[in-house]
């Protein structure tokens, strides 16, 4: 069965880079086929954290069409079961993507016969980033427990769930649900996005069951990075009910990683953290939270829902 | 999943409706650490007036669930809704915190209380005492026999007559002499006799012709 984790955050700097490139170090050493995705256009890091300085091919490349398909991208790398598509080169205005081609890499992202897909998503909440949200009902955040960082990740997840509602509904339809939401809010001080689906339900009911169906479907994992001992290790947890009680979203708190400065050498060095420095704390809270999202997966797949599609692109 | 607005006051303090005021304290507690203005948990999440609005909610929630009469007042009104079952409620008495000074002389109280039932309905069929009161002398393992037939464990009677519980052994394994004096052993017999709720002077003069003998 394919997994494709879609891993970001909002907030630059959180850690995601950083966690793509260990997740799938520790998932390849698993003996699983891991190929990792750097989706992140026109800031792409994750061939520096994997030591690979100078990729010989990159994502623009099937955008240019120099290839024909996507897996004449992929490079290996020095750890074994484990495989990139960097973004090293790309072309200066790769973050300007047009439609049809954003859908045409997402479709053949999808069809890559790998057992783990790891896309490291962007920061910040535009269409880049969101559309690889939109791949697949499984979805990883990354966030420090700064009030930033948490304020982007709320963000964030509202604006997938808004871009969601938008791909369901035709445009006038949206918009005058849209306009008529800002209205009810303005009375009665609900939330924006549960109006949304209020009037949603009330004005087309098929559609509006098919949303919540969609909703309930989703199943999100939210990862706070940087921890340190200061910081309060329940924060993930309550953040995750505060999303659940009021946004209707389910999602889970996979880990805490601690702050340690030797990442910034492990980064210096262009090597991946967790074989380098094996033993240290941040280490440790990576393994186990690669340990701990494995095992929620299989709970979920176990407890009968259906696993994770893939979305029909 | 409801809108908050929507939610019952269980759900909105995130409980099961049977708690006890302690977790109902506790649970609005971690409602405030979320929901207060600087929590770093809801920064940015709500505007100012869905935060007041939702504070002023969770304190309604906790003044109506804290005290139990406006609370079995809400919870009826939820059956009546049908969002509550009558068996989700344990009744209107809730798990209460369990008195620690009471609890030794009330198990052997309780208990004691059955003795007399017990004894009550032996003795309207042929009982043990009877038998005893025709014998003319009564050793202490008579007393033991009538105590093992009424299944008393030898501590609830040292318990209750405050004596010391190898002194009653003494008295049940006809060691008398190691008693201070026979006015401690009568006192000793008598007391026992009474934990039966029986009158103990028969009993303490047929014992005594063992004693004498």
């Amino acid at each position: 069965m394919k997994h494709i984790w879609p891993i970001g955050g909002g907030k630059g700097g959180a850690g995601k880079s950083f966690l793509v490139s260990n997740i799938g170090v520790w998932l390849a050493m698993q003996g699983k086929k891991t190929l990792m995705v750097d989706v992140d256009l026109g800031a792409a890091n994750l061939h520096t954290l994997v030591g690979i300085p100078y990729p010989e091919k990159c994502l623009s490349d099937f955008i240019n069409k120099k290839v024909d398909t996507l897996d004449e991208t992929i490079i290996e790398t020095a750890t074994n079961n484990l495989y990139l598509i960097s973004g090293a080169r790309n072309n200066l205005d790769a973050s300007n993507l047009a439609y049809a081609q954003k859908i045409k890499i997402l479709r053949a992202i999808t069809r890559l016969p790998y057992e783990y897909i790891l896309l490291d998503i962007g920061a910040g909440t535009s269409f880049n980033t969101i559309d690889f949200y939109m791949i697949s009902d499984y979805g990883v955040f990354v966030s420090t427990p700064e009030p930033t960082s948490i304020e982007n990740v709320y963000r964030l997840i509202r604006s997938i769930y808004f871009r969601k509602v938008k791909q369901m509904l035709n445009q006038q339809d949206f918009k005058s649900i849209i306009k008529q939401a800002g209205v009810l809010c303005e009375d009665s001080a609900t939330d924006y996005l549960s109006a949304i689906l209020f009037l949603i339900k009330d004005r087309e009911p098929e559609t509006g069951k098919i949303l919540e169906m969609t909703l309930q479907n989703i199943q999100y994992r939210l990862i706070l990075n940087q921890h340190r001992k200061r910081d309060n290790p329940n924060l993930g947890f309550l953040v995750c009910k505060m999303v659940k009680k009021h946004l209707g979203i389910s999602i889970e708190f996979a880990g805490n990683i601690s702050f340690d400065d030797r990442i910034h050498d492990a980064v210096r060095k262009k090597v991946s953290f967790i074989s380098r420095y094996p033993y240290t704390r941040a280490a440790v809270d990576i393994r186990e939270l690669c340990n701990k999202m494995l095992l929620m997966n299989n709970q979920r797949s176990i407890a009968g829902d259906e696993p994770v599609r893939v979305h029909q692109l | 999943m409801k809108p908050f607005e929507q939610q019952n006051y269980y759900e909105i303090l995130d409980i099961s409706p049977d708690v006890t005021q302690f977790e109902i304290r506790s649970a609005y507690k971690t409602a405030l650490y979320i929901y207060d203005d600087g929590s770093p948990v809801s920064y940015s999440f709500f505007s100012k007036d869905e935060r007041k609005k939702i504070l002023t909610l969770l304190e309604e929630a906790f003044l109506t669930l804290i005290n139990d009469q406006t609370r079995s007042e809400y919870n009826r009104k939820l059956v009546e809704e049908g969002v509550l079952d009558e068996e989700d409620l344990s009744g209107d008495d809730y798990k209460k915190p369990i008195p620690i000074i009471g609890l030794k002389r009330s198990m052997v109280s309780t208990h004691r209380k059955s003795i007399s039932g017990k004894l009550k309905s032996m003795t309207s069929s042929s009982n043990i005492i009877s038998e005893l009161l025709a014998l003319d002398v009564i050793t202490g393992s008579d007393l033991r026999k009538m105590r093992m037939l009424l299944e008393v464990p030898l501590e609830h009677i040292a318990e209750y007559t405050k004596v010391r519980i190898n002194l009653l052994r003494c008295i049940e394994e006809n060691r008398f002499d190691e008693l201070p004096s026979t006015f401690h052993l009568k006192s000793f017999l008598r007391s026992y006799i009474e934990y039966f709720k029986l009158d103990p002077d028969p009993f303490v003069e047929r014992y005594m012709k063992n004693v004498n003998k």
